[in-house]
């Protein structure tokens, strides 16, 4: 009974954190210190910069906007679902052009499985053309 | 032992149960606890900071052209350009480009006619500069003018200009240049930009050009008006226009767009003042008797579809239709010699063009081709009526012409070495005229058949050697065409006009250069054109041997010039620019009126502009600028016997301020000054076309103001 009151008050402590912040992501930043501190395997930093090099390697100029001379810088924000994908994704400062928006999105789920990093993440993404 | 158990337990319970009721308090009521507002409604959690993986970045090559790359005197104005320069219309942006000649008859946005490369000789010969709006013409089919009403400066996003003939990629009147100006398209989020101008001679003007984006579709509206009375008595202006686009992008390889507009305007034309006039009446004034007027109402509507079938290979196809009534009448009511002539015209015009383009490396090698053809159709259908001593009742005409033009064109770009870029091109078009004219006067009626089926041949090379990376040098030989246009072909009275079209052959050599502090550009040309298209006041009647002053070909005329312009940014405060042009236009054969030597009318031999921008602080920009152009012949004279219209400048200043407020919101505002020092000039003048008499001055707007308001919502 004592064991069972102390859980009870636990969870609910630990519900209060959960209780201020989105609702789909409560659990995974409860989680998340227990992610981030993992006294093994790879920094913060080096999950970072995979996550950046995967969506380096799934991003696309659109063939379209090639001919058309758009360039333009995004900002896209998405968080890591608990399978390791990601989700959320939504451009926060758009380029001026919706298909660039699209393409820049479109690369942050297109780059698979990402090394699991606790709340929400940014990606600037710039798609520039250069002169021969 | 249970009792005392007992105890310890309930003392345990009741410890759980104050750690329950603290998980409770704590889990539910610290947020609400902390807050003051007695609002029962919670707060909006906190949004955690995300973190930043880190730029990445997606790369292409431009399929665009590199105005370095090109083989051509080639310069493009951009919407910064067009907002710090304050300029209230398209031509006024393009006065200070070098090789573009601009002139005004009466002050009003429908009034200007510009020219490129000494072909703005007056009379009644037609423009020989080609002007597109995203990718469709401008130029009318019936006149080769340029409506330049039709193009508002806020909806304009940039402006490509190209000197020199342009036949071999865009055919029929590309002789002195292209003008090719795109227009905003409103992408993105929300967004409306609402501008007003008010200013002398009761010039009023307000626009909304408002846009956004859903999904793949892209929408924008924009609509306007204008009304002015003008410098002169009788030259009041009055025009709305209408005009909306939709972009559907449906996937990344494709982009369909639908474009459409209709524009209205009304204009009174207060004639020509000889000097005796000018000097009694006021340069104000109005032609004595006169009362012309005309108005027109346009229609268009235009697709573009865009398919990237490979990554490198994209086709094209541009279809448009195009209709134009005008209507007006010449009057002069002097009782001593009345005369009024009144017409409508329908002009409908429809067409497209099609292209495949490939834009493919070889070896490491730029290589680009394309391979299209165009279709234009025009039908003009004119109507008129004359009264006068000779004819009374009335003389009419009733003209039903149709020219239909068949085009087909190859392109190829090649870098033969890293730095140096062999262009060619070759494009045919072949014409038919056909239709007829009916003209009925108190001495018979006459019927003309028009059938004519003109070709042309176009090529071009050319050479581009990018020695720097930012400066290239550039030889090209082109050659362009003109074919008579309607008015050309056909006179107000019917008669019928055996004109070849006019051709060219330029030759030209330029540097570019273009860096983050200067940008400049040197060409020298020299054309040789034969046939000249040109309304000659010299020209006997066949039949009555009296001066008849009608269009006909001159057989040679040699058009050479230089033209310099830069764009320097010595300090981060200060941009400086400057333009300049010589042009010598002279006839060099003519075998009919033996004017060799000659140089054409209305075509300065010098002219230029120069002026800065200062960027103050707290968000002030000013500007100044200075239009200067040389002696030029008045039209339908070369000098003998008349003075040339002499040198003139106009100096304008610009204050303009601009302040966002809050995050989406920007207000600017903006006074010019105009013609600071009044100088009285005008910019054309002409001696009658029939015999003699005094000449005619068009005299130019002293000092003026103007003040506007500009709201930007994002």
């Amino acid at each position: 009974m004592t064991a069972r009151a102390y859980a009870a008050a636990l969870l609910m402590l630990l519900a209060a954190g959960p209780a201020s912040s989105d609702g789909p992501s409560s659990q995974h930043e409860a989680r998340a210190p227990a992610v981030d501190l993992a006294p093994t395997g790879p920094s913060v930093e080096s999950r970072l910069a995979e996550i950046r090099r995967r969506i380096q390697a799934a991003l696309e100029y659109p063939p379209i906007a090639r001919w058309q001379d758009l360039q333009g810088d995004a900002l896209v924000r998405f968080e890591i679902g608990a399978e390791g994908r990601a989700r959320d994704v939504r451009v926060v400062r758009s380029s001026g052009v919706p298909l660039l928006d699209a393409a820049a999105a479109r690369a942050v789920v297109a780059a698979g499985e990402l090394p699991r990093v606790y709340g929400p993440l940014e990606v600037p993404v710039s798609f520039e053309l250069a002169t021969r | 032992m249970r009792a005392p158990g007992f105890r310890r337990e309930e003392s345990a319970e009741r410890l759980s149960i104050s750690l329950f009721v603290a998980g409770v308090w704590l889990a539910f009521g610290a947020g609400l606890a902390g807050a003051e507002d007695p609002d029962p409604a919670p707060p909006s959690p906190p949004t955690p900071p995300a973190r930043s993986v880190g730029q990445v970045t997606a790369t292409a090559t431009r399929a665009e052209r590199d105005v370095l790359d090109v083989a051509g005197n080639v310069t493009v104005i951009d919407r910064e350009t067009i907002e710090k320069s304050g300029a209230r219309d398209v031509p006024e942006l393009l006065r200070r480009e070098s090789g573009l000649y601009v002139s005004n008859d009466i002050g009003s946005p429908e009034g200007y006619r510009v020219e490129a490369r000494g072909f703005n000789n007056g009379g009644g010969n037609g423009s020989a500069l080609l002007v597109l709006v995203d990718g469709r013409r401008l130029n009318e089919a019936d006149s080769s003018f340029v409506d330049w009403s039709l193009v508002h400066l806020d909806r304009v996003e940039r402006i490509e200009i190209v000197r020199g003939p342009g036949s071999a990629l865009y055919g029929d009147n590309a002789m002195g240049g292209v003008v090719h100006i795109i227009t905003r398209d409103g992408a993105g989020a929300p967004n409306a930009t609402l501008a007003g101008r008010f200013g002398s001679y009761q010039e009023a003007t307000g626009s909304l050009l408002a846009g956004a984006s859903q999904g793949p579709f892209t929408g924008s509206f924009y609509v306007d008006g204008y009304t002015s009375d003008g410098f002169r008595k009788h030259s009041d202006y009055d025009s709305h226009m209408f005009s909306g686009k939709l972009r559907w992008t449906p996937n990344d390889a494709s982009s369909f767009e639908l474009s459409s507009g209709y524009s209205a305007d009304h204009r009174k034309r207060p004639g020509t003042l000889t000097q005796d006039e000018i000097d009694d009446l006021g340069r104000h004034a109005r032609e004595p008797f006169s009362n012309d007027y005309d108005s027109a109402h346009e229609r268009w509507v235009q697709g573009l579809s865009q398919i990237v079938v490979a990554e490198d290979v994209k086709l094209e196809l541009l279809p448009y239709w195009r209709s134009r009534s005008d209507s007006g009448a010449f009057k002069d009511e002097d009782p001593a010699a009345p005369f009024d002539f009144g017409f409508d015209t329908d002009t409908n015009s429809w067409g497209g063009s099609g292209q495949i383009e490939v834009d493919r490396p070889i070896a490491g090698f730029q290589n680009r081709a394309i391979l299209g053809f165009e279709f234009l159709r025009d039908d003009v259908d004119r109507t008129s009526l004359a009264t006068s001593a000779f004819c009374t009742p009335g003389c009419t005409g009733d003209t039903d012409v149709h020219r239909s033009i068949w085009s087909g064109f190859a392109q190829e770009e090649f870098s033969i070495l890293e730095s140096l870029l062999l262009s060619a091109g070759l494009r045919y078009d072949t014409a038919w005229y056909s239709g007829n004219s009916l003209s009925a006067t108190p001495f018979g009626t006459t019927l003309e058949n028009l059938k004519r089926t003109p070709t042309a041949l176009s090529p071009r090379a050319g050479l581009t050697w990018r020695f720097l990376d930012a400066t290239a040098a550039y030889f090209s030989y082109t050659r362009g065409f003109r074919f008579p246009n309607f008015d050309e072909s056909i006179g107000f009275d019917g008669d019928l006009f055996d004109l070849s079209p006019q051709r060219s052959n330029s030759y030209e050599i330029g540097l570019k250069q273009r860096s983050e502090t200067l940008s400049a550009n040197l060409a020298f040309y020299w054309m040789d054109v034969k046939d000249e298209i040109f309304f000659d006041p010299l020209v006997l009647d066949p039949v009555f041997g009296f001066l008849s002053a009608q269009n006909t070909n001159l057989e040679r005329v040699r058009h050479r010039g230089i033209e310099l312009w830069t764009d320097w940014r010595p300090l981060p405060w200060l941009e400086l620019y400057g333009s300049y042009t010589l042009n010598d236009t002279r006839i060099e054969k003519d075998p009919i009126t033996q004017l060799e030597g000659e140089r054409m009318p209305l075509e300065p031999l010098h002219h230029g502009t120069t002026g800065l921008y200062l960027f103050l602080p707290w968000r002030f920009e000013f500007g100044l600028n200075a239009n200067l152009v040389g002696r030029r012949h008045v039209s339908n004279n070369f000098g003998d016997g008349i003075d040339s219209l002499p040198f003139y400048y106009t100096l304008g200043a610009t204050l303009a301020w601009r302040m966002p407020v809050g995050e989406h919101l920007e207000i600017g505002l903006l006074f010019r000054a105009l013609n600071l020092t009044d100088q009285k000039y005008s910019e054309v003048g002409g001696a009658p076309s029939f015999g003699s008499g005094p000449v005619g001055f068009n005299p130019a707007p002293g000092r003026n103001f103007e003040g506007g308001v500009t709201v930007s919502w994002q």
